[in-house]
């Protein structure tokens, strides 16, 4: 089926030869090829249907690279490039198959009558679009959730995919600092600090500080360099953000959840007090460790020195934040310098609900809270101000 | 249907050169098919992850009716290499609610090599990878479809089976094709969309428009900032 002629003779009646003209004419003769292919009498197969249609195609395809090339379709001698070849080619393609095709992996599978897999996969694609929840009402506003559930799901994909070693670093990291805090105690002849014992205060300071660390730099570095993600319209900066923190949300509860039964084992320590305070602490310093996480990266987008100072500065939050003491430990002049540290207050209002015998007097609930409400509102602050200076990989 | 309200961007090259985007730009960009020219061919990246959706403009904002793709031709997505092609399917289905099983049998009946897709992508050939990314963006269907490269010339079953089938995916849909190359513009294409001193003009002559913004790679004091489509666009030929 050669349509070469009767398109050129449509191109040549053209009074103006543009491209968009041209078009039209394309347009034109698919919308009539494909009027008498369906209307004709004996009906025709779908494989003689395609057959038609992409001879068609192949025409047009020929004739518009002939004039990409410059050559001259209104002289009477032109005829379009290597077209007989290529109607031979699709022939051979849509005719009996002449070999079976090898498991759909070999290339040569091309000569042997894809039409019918084209035909197929058309219709499992269509089958996918079925099973899509999306409805046309939900696509400007994609579902938040699932979204964070596929990047979650990548997070921990990619995190088990670093190997066994790097989980067991993440759980020994804190494991061996808490190990420092107990036998330093110990050195000094201490068992407990105002009846709470000191292996389970180690644990509740060390993985808490470790927690905060951790979201805080990966959540910096997440957001500033790894694009990749952000190269998928739905997934916004925010969303990253937020993954990589739940990430280390599971890693360092799975830590907690590790260390303090065994610390119970070893008879060095007992379990929460109070159950409900304590979880909701917990969550409320990861909420705070999510708001660091922001800021931080606002500030290596701003400031090039960010990456040498926040070691500094993490350093300064580990011996000052009570990670290693109470506040109760010291006289009045210096714990109210302490004081004026929020996290301080977090870390005694967590170590309160863990331990029955221990009911912080300096710790301020209000003071805490304020200041994890204020560093979330910074924080989304510098999320919308982070968005325009973050791209897509 | 892309609508602008006051959009200003812009960004600076690794050169250091600053690259205007737009500037105060309000307008839509109707349904059509279009080809993506600039007059300055750094921004072409950035233009793209605006109309995609996938980069936030400093000023203003954009609103498009539907969904529109990611970077068709981009191999952002598989960027973390580590991990195996049905990982990245599965994110895929995750995100569009889509049948995963349903989408990896559809993957596997169109690549080339199916038996790669249970292996870490970044041991596979430069083809797996690409043919692997064209057929990622047939699973979702989207409302706008924007590429960035160099789309299939090939003729092999491959490349006859992704045509045909994105072919059907772009019939009902805006389709804005961006690339240094002729020919994807020349096939698709029925209108210019041309991006030059922070606005955007359609142009129903497409022929006219080609010849005024030539589509060619950026200089190479800007090809950072557009290394990733470019060379993208070579491993297509």
């Amino acid at each position: 089926m050669d349509y070469s002629s009767v398109i050129l003779r449509l191109l040549l009646g053209l009074s103006v030869f543009s491209l968009k003209a041209r078009k039209e004419v394309y347009k034109r003769s698919r919308a009539s090829l494909m009027e008498m292919l369906q209307t004709v009498e004996p009906a025709l197969n779908e494989i003689e249907v395609e057959l038609h249609r992409r001879s068609l195609e192949v025409a047009i395809r020929t004739i518009e690279a002939d004039i990409a090339d410059g050559a001259d379709i209104r002289d009477p001698e032109y005829k379009p490039t290597d077209l007989d070849e290529q109607l031979g080619v699709l022939r051979r393609r849509m005719g009996p198959r002449k070999a079976e095709r090898r498991g759909g992996s070999s290339k040569e599978a091309a000569d042997a009558g894809d039409s019918e897999a084209v035909l197929r996969l058309q219709g499992e694609l269509r089958r996918l679009d079925a099973t899509s929840g999306l409805s046309r009402g939900d696509l400007d506003r994609p579902d938040r959730l699932a979204v964070l559930h596929a990047l979650v799901v990548r997070a921990v994909q990619l995190l088990a995919g670093k190997g066994a070693l790097t989980l067991v670093w993440m759980v020994l990291l804190p494991a061996f600092h808490t190990l420092c805090i107990i036998v330093l105690y110990w050195f000094f002849g201490s068992h407990s600090i105002f009846n709470m014992e000191i292996a389970p205060f180690a644990v509740v300071g060390t993985v808490t500080y470790y927690m905060l660390r951790t979201t805080s730099i990966r959540m910096g570095m997440a957001l500033t360099t790894r694009g990749d993600m952000l190269s998928l319209p739905p997934v916004t900066l925010f969303d990253v953000g937020v993954t990589e923190a739940i990430v280390c949300f599971l890693i360092y509860t799975m830590i907690l959840c590790i260390d303090i039964p065994l610390v119970w084992s070893l008879g060095l320590g007992g379990f929460p007090d109070d159950w409900v305070r304590f979880t909701a602490l917990w969550f409320v310093m990861w909420i705070l460790s999510m708001s660091f996480g922001f800021v931080e990266a606002y500030a290596l987008l701003h400031w090039k020195y960010t990456r040498q100072v926040t070691p500094m500065f993490w350093r300064v939050v580990h011996l000052f934040s009570g990670v290693m003491f109470v506040s109760e430990q010291f006289p009045a002049e210096i714990k109210h310098y302490l004081l004026l540290n929020p996290l301080m207050h977090g870390l005694q209002l967590l170590r309160s609900a863990f331990f029955a015998g221990y009911k912080s007097e300096d710790a301020s609930l209000p003071y805490f809270l304020m200041f994890v409400t204020c560093m979330a509102a910074l924080a989304l602050l510098c999320e919308r101000g982070s968005r325009p200076l973050v791209q897509p990989a | 249907m892309i609508s602008f309200h006051k959009v200003s961007d812009a960004y600076v090259a690794t050169s250091g050169k600053p690259l205007l985007l737009l500037e105060g730009m309000s307008g839509t960009i109707p349904q059509g098919r279009f080809a993506l020219l600039v007059k300055e061919p750094g921004i072409r990246k950035g233009m793209v992850d605006l109309l995609c959706g996938t980069r936030v403009p400093h000023e203003g904002s954009i609103w498009r009716e539907g969904r529109a793709s990611w970077p068709i031709g981009r191999q952002g997505l598989m960027r973390r290499g580590q991990l195996p092609g049905s990982d990245v399917i599965g994110l895929v289905c995750r995100i569009y609610d889509l049948d995963r099983r349903l989408a990896e049998g559809l993957v596997a009946d169109i690549v080339t090599y199916p038996e790669l897709i249970s292996k870490p992508i970044a041991n596979w050939p430069t083809p797996a990878k690409t043919e692997f990314a064209l057929t990622l963006a047939l699973l979702p269907r989207f409302d706008i479809y924007v590429t960035d490269g160099k789309l299939l010339v090939s003729r092999d079953r491959f490349g006859v089976i992704w045509r045909s089938l994105f072919e059907e995916r772009i019939a009902k849909a805006t389709l804005i094709v961006s690339s240094h190359h002729l020919m994807p513009m020349r096939e698709f294409c029925e209108q210019a969309l041309i991006v030059a001193d922070g606005t955007i003009e359609i142009d129903e002559q497409l022929d006219d428009a080609i010849t005024r913004y030539p589509p060619r790679a950026p200089a190479p004091e800007l090809a950072e900032a557009d290394s990733d489509s470019a060379a993208e666009e070579d491993a297509f030929e």
